[in-house]
């Protein structure tokens, strides 16, 4: 478990005018997953980059559970991040159970068996066969699988904090789908602290519990998908994240925000056959089943005592999507 | 082929004998591939890494290179001395410089850079990046290079024979006077056939150290 | 000094075995070129051809350069004839096996872009093939030149003319002043050649390929 935390972070390499990151600050929370959003020449892959001091920042400071990296050793502290990347990087003449293996060889204290132990239980965890797999070599394998093989190795010390730049860019549009799903489910086992660059918003909506806007080296928002969506900081992010877009909206805007309380929402001639939806569903789910099932409206349950919180008409969606909107245009008063 | 075939050539108390000969030229060609490759890989490391060093180095191995071999063994002479050893192994290290370093250098420049960064955010040393990742990618291109090396110093270890050192060369200048075809020819077969079998021997280790890649693409 | 009365002395006829070591090497070097190029050409146009001219040209590397000048003795005596032949067949497979390596390397969709644009065959061969074949051409000439230049001296065991005379002849004697005379002037010529030979192939060499040869020399 780690906290990630950048004090006025500023990178200004030799010989540019403006700084690649500038004067950043925000802290990634302990066990889950920040995005770093933003086209490209943001400043989001120097800002990662600088985590694991193979960029070394002109000022500022990163604290790492409070520690200050800068003051730490580097190899030291490399050895505690995994790092994945885009072009995964695989040791071309060590196969898949040697690349696994070698940042435990590398870190230390790793005995024989338990290396081989663990190596079998990575490749298994990323969903690759060990028997199957642990002797072939990189170019054996699909772009996909040698992903697959990138994460494992990163997983291989069991590290807090995990680095991934584009991890998944390379990849066609059905693979990158799964591999995000895959990299969901592992980490609702492993609850790493992950810093996560893409330039793909439906990538950042789909895995970060936070998602943090880069622009021109700035920091220009930092908030839940939701936030971003309901309240963008600036044109910048709303265009980003295409808080304009209806269709985005009803996407991951929760049917919490559509809530229509009032018990004479629903005549009571309906109450007893009304279809339910959980409460962390989305205005999309709603709308879906209110369509499937023709029914007037849906009682919202809470997600965990199943207790009623109230319905969900179309009605009501309409008016949270036109509430957003209108929110929209005034977002100077809106700034988080 | 009636000398590579008759059995008293082979007969091991005689000094002279195709075995003992065989023996002698192995480890002149052992004792330069050790001390070239001592020489050459460091070098080779240095200059990938400083790469302004890369051209100067290459150009005057180049030159030295060119200097014929029986020219080298002349200007030694009247140094280390007729018979001497080391009036064979100073030219033959040197001309294998030039290919040494240049494959290792090759080799490594040709190793991609994502790989050597991947070590280093993994939290390799220096040290531990030479030794894991930059050397045993490179090796087979390293290995190309000390083929070439190894079939050129069979072949000019032969020459050594008539600076009076004992190698396979021998059987050639020694019969040179009394111009016997036969023990020259045997000697000739005899050296083309080592130079090739090493070449082979080499590049079956250059396979197998290609492991995971194909190997062609370092052949 | 010794060496300067050694060139002097008209018993060595030190300008007439230059002529003669520069003539030897002269005609080797031409007929190397003749029949490399014309070889190379050929047998790129056969792949099966191709395998076994290129391993053939690596396997004469493996013999041992002196058994080759004494293989023509027995059927042309002693002197420059077997010498120039031992010569022009060591200079052969450097420029062979560049000039098929670039006419193999020229790229297909080059030729193709080529005919498309309604080029002729003339054409295509003066202007697209010769420029991109040429830079590997001619550094196979460099190799073939200085290794023929080098190998020269080995013509004295069977009395080519030339400084291989000097230097058999003086280790054979214990002669170090003649030994030297000789070692020196044909190390000042390879290296002159050398020099001469890798301006000339980087002149032939066109611009924008120069990064490129670069590196396919490197890993010949």
């Amino acid at each position: 478990m780690a906290i990630i935390a950048f004090h006025e972070i500023t990178k200004q390499f030799p010989g540019t005018s403006k700084p690649a990151v500038d004067a950043v600050t925000f802290e990634v929370r302990e066990g889950s997953t920040c995005m770093l959003v933003g086209t490209s020449g943001s400043g989001k892959t120097t800002l990662l980059r600088m985590v694991n001091r193979l960029i070394e920042p002109t000022s500022g400071q990163i604290f790492i559970d409070g520690k200050n990296i800068l003051e730490e050793n580097r190899i030291l502290l490399r050895r505690r991040i995994g790092y994945v990347i885009q072009q995964v990087g695989l040791f071309p003449h060590m196969n898949i159970g040697e690349n696994v293996r070698v940042t435990a060889e590398i870190a230390g204290g790793w005995t024989k068996e338990r290396m081989a132990q663990r190596v079998d239980e990575l490749l298994e965890l990323v969903g690759l066969p060990p028997k199957e797999y642990r002797k072939r070599f990189p170019r054996q394998l699909s772009g996909g699988q040698q992903q697959r093989v990138g994460l494992a190795r990163a997983l291989a010390t069991d590290p807090a904090i995990l680095l991934m730049d584009e991890p998944f860019g390379a990849l066609d549009a059905i693979t990158r789908a799964r591999m995000q799903d895959e990299l969901l489910r592992i980490q609702q086992n492993v609850r790493k602290t992950i810093l996560f660059v893409s330039h793909d918003i439906e990538e950042a909506f789909k895995l970060g519990d936070q998602i943090a806007v880069m622009h021109d080296g700035k920091l220009q928002q930092l908030g839940t998908p939701v936030e971003l969506l309901a309240n963008p900081a600036n044109d910048y992010v709303r265009k980003l994240v295409g808080a304009d877009s209806i269709l985005r909206q009803i996407e991951y805007l929760p049917v919490t925000d559509a809530l229509d309380r009032r018990p004479e929402a629903v005549s009571s001639a309906h109450w007893g056959d009304l279809s339910t939806c959980s409460s962390n569903a989305t205005l999309l789910e709603a709308m879906l089943i209110l369509i499937e099932t023709n029914a007037p409206a849906l009682t919202v349950q809470d997600k965990d005592t199943q207790e009623p919180l109230g319905y969900i008409t179309l009605a009501s969606i309409n008016q949270e999507i036109t509430r957003t909107r209108s929110h929209e245009t005034t977002p100077e008063e809106s700034k988080i | 082929m009636h000398y590579i075939l008759q059995p008293n050539n082979y007969n091991l108390s005689d000094p002279g004998s195709i075995p003992n000969l065989f023996i002698a030229h192995l480890k002149l060609l052992g004792i330069v591939m050790l001390i070239s490759l001592i020489i050459a890989i460091p070098i080779g490391i240095l200059v990938a890494r400083y790469r302004q060093l890369y051209f100067p180095v290459v150009s005057i191995s180049g030159l030295l290179y060119t200097i014929p071999s029986l020219a080298a063994f002349a200007f030694l002479i009247p140094i280390t001395g007729f018979g001497s050893s080391t009036t064979a192994i100073i030219p033959l290290v040197i001309y294998n410089q030039l290919v040494l370093i240049r494959n290792t250098a090759t080799g490594i420049n040709g190793i991609d850079p994502l790989l050597i960064e991947v070590g280093r955010a993994m939290g390799m040393k220096p040290l531990q990046i030479l030794f894991r990742i930059t050397l045993p990618l490179a090796l087979p291109v390293i290995v190309a290079g000390v083929r070439i090396a190894t079939v050129t110093t069979v072949g000019i270890a032969a020459l050594a024979s008539f600076i009076g050192l004992t190698t396979l060369g021998d059987l050639i200048f020694q019969n040179l006077a009394v111009y016997d075809l036969d023990a020259i020819a045997g000697g000739a077969i005899l050296i083309a056939a080592f130079a090739i079998l090493a070449d082979l021997l080499l590049l079956a280790v250059q396979i197998g150290l290609s492991r995971g890649r194909s190997a062609l693409s370092v052949a | 000094m010794q060496y300067i009365s050694f060139i002097q002395d008209p018993s060595n006829d030190y300008l007439g075995e230059t002529i003669a070591y520069l003539k030897l090497c002269g005609f080797s070097i031409a007929a190397a070129i003749i029949i490399g190029v014309l070889l190379g050409a050929l047998v790129s146009r056969n792949a099966i051809v191709a395998f076994i001219a290129v391993n053939l040209s690596g396997l004469i590397r493996a013999i041992p350069i002196i058994a080759i000048f004494l293989t023509f003795v027995p059927t042309l005596g002693i002197g420059f004839k077997p010498a120039i032949i031992a010569l022009i067949i060591l200079g052969i497979p450097p420029i062979l096996l560049n000039t098929y390596t670039g006419i193999r390397g020229v790229d297909p969709a080059m030729i193709d872009a080529a005919k498309g644009m309604g080029m002729t065959t003339l054409q295509i061969a003066t202007r697209i093939q010769a420029p991109l074949v040429t830079p590997l051409v001619a550094a196979g000439i460099r190799t073939s030149a200085v290794q023929i230049i080098a190998t020269a001296t080995l013509g004295g065991f069977i009395a080519a003319g030339g400084y291989g005379d000097y230097i058999v002849d003086a280790i054979n004697v214990g002669n170090n002043t003649e030994l030297i005379v000789g070692a020196v002037s044909v190390a000042i010529l390879a290296i002159f050649v050398e020099v001469f030979m890798s301006w000339l192939q980087s002149a032939l060499t066109p611009q924008g390929l120069k990064v490129q040869e670069q590196v396919a020399t490197a890993k010949a």
